[in-house]
């Protein structure tokens, strides 16, 4: 039981930093799209 | 395969059959682009879901399959709304809260659960394309009943148009007053539109089942 446990606490945690790892990746690739359109130059076109 | 692949396009449709993930079927549905974008968005999850699940169902143990798949679906869902508020702000904007409420679309989850988790890899990506293809289909013959009646428009391509050049809003008939039915355009519109939408599939597929 306590190894399942640990197997599940494992694949979690190895999982969840490759998901952050993709999701920060995404993020500093739109950045400086999202903080160009929050300046508000994208709808001054 | 090819039946997966059929099953979620007619058989099975998300929309007008099962009834699945409603929520934003009904509150995006006022324009086909809207409809479009928000089913692309539906469709790129699925597959993204579907792919990951069907890779991982031997790794991840029972007791914690479902935290895991909704890490991943969320994931999924937070790039898709990263990239549609960078590219299309316009559309984001509209779209709003449906975009992150896909993570706990049924239509999602069900298929990761039900299918993906128990699956090959191509299979799984098969039943993902079927799924989101039904969805979309099912989304976009709304939006232009919707559309067409209650606004007398079909818009493909107008906030879309900043990044693709191409303006596409068409008037259908003009000078008329018999359209548009404005109640179409409204939430309670959204209900009778699928409701009367999926009577109609279901009388042609009885007359198809009565004609064999």
């Amino acid at each position: 039981m306590k190894k399942e446990v640990l197997k599940g606490i494992i694949v979690f945690t190895i999982i969840g930093f490759l998901c952050s790892l993709l999701l920060f990746w995404v993020y500093e690739t739109t950045k400086p799209l999202i903080e160009h359109i929050n300046r508000g130059s994208y709808y001054e076109k | 395969m090819k039946n997966n692949l059929l099953t979620g396009l007619i058989k099975e449709n998300p929309i007008f059959v099962l009834l699945l993930g409603l929520c934003p079927v009904l509150a995006v549905s006022t324009t086909v682009e809207n409809a479009i974008v928000m089913s692309l968005s539906v469709l790129f999850v699925l597959l993204g879901s579907n792919l990951m699940v069907s890779l991982i169902k031997n790794l991840v143990p029972n007791h914690i399959r479902l935290p895991v798949y909704i890490l991943i679906i969320a994931t999924l869902v937070t790039i898709t709304e990263l990239v549609l508020k960078a590219y299309t702000p316009d559309l984001y904007r509209i779209l709003g809260i449906y975009i992150p409420l896909i993570v706990v679309n049924c239509l999602v989850l069900g298929r990761a659960v039900g299918f993906a988790s128990k699956e090959g890899v191509l299979v799984s990506i098969v039943d993902a394309v079927g799924f989101g293809l039904g969805f979309m289909i099912g989304i976009v013959m709304l939006a232009i009943f919707r559309e067409v009646l209650g606004n007398n428009t079909i818009t493909i391509m107008d906030n879309l148009s900043k990044i693709t050049g191409y303006k596409m809003v068409y008037q259908l008939i003009p000078n008329t007053n018999i359209f548009p039915v404005g109640l179409l355009i409204t939430p309670a519109g959204a209900f009778i539109s699928l409701g009367l939408l999926s009577g109609i599939l279901k009388m042609i597929q009885n007359k198809r089942r009565e004609e064999r």
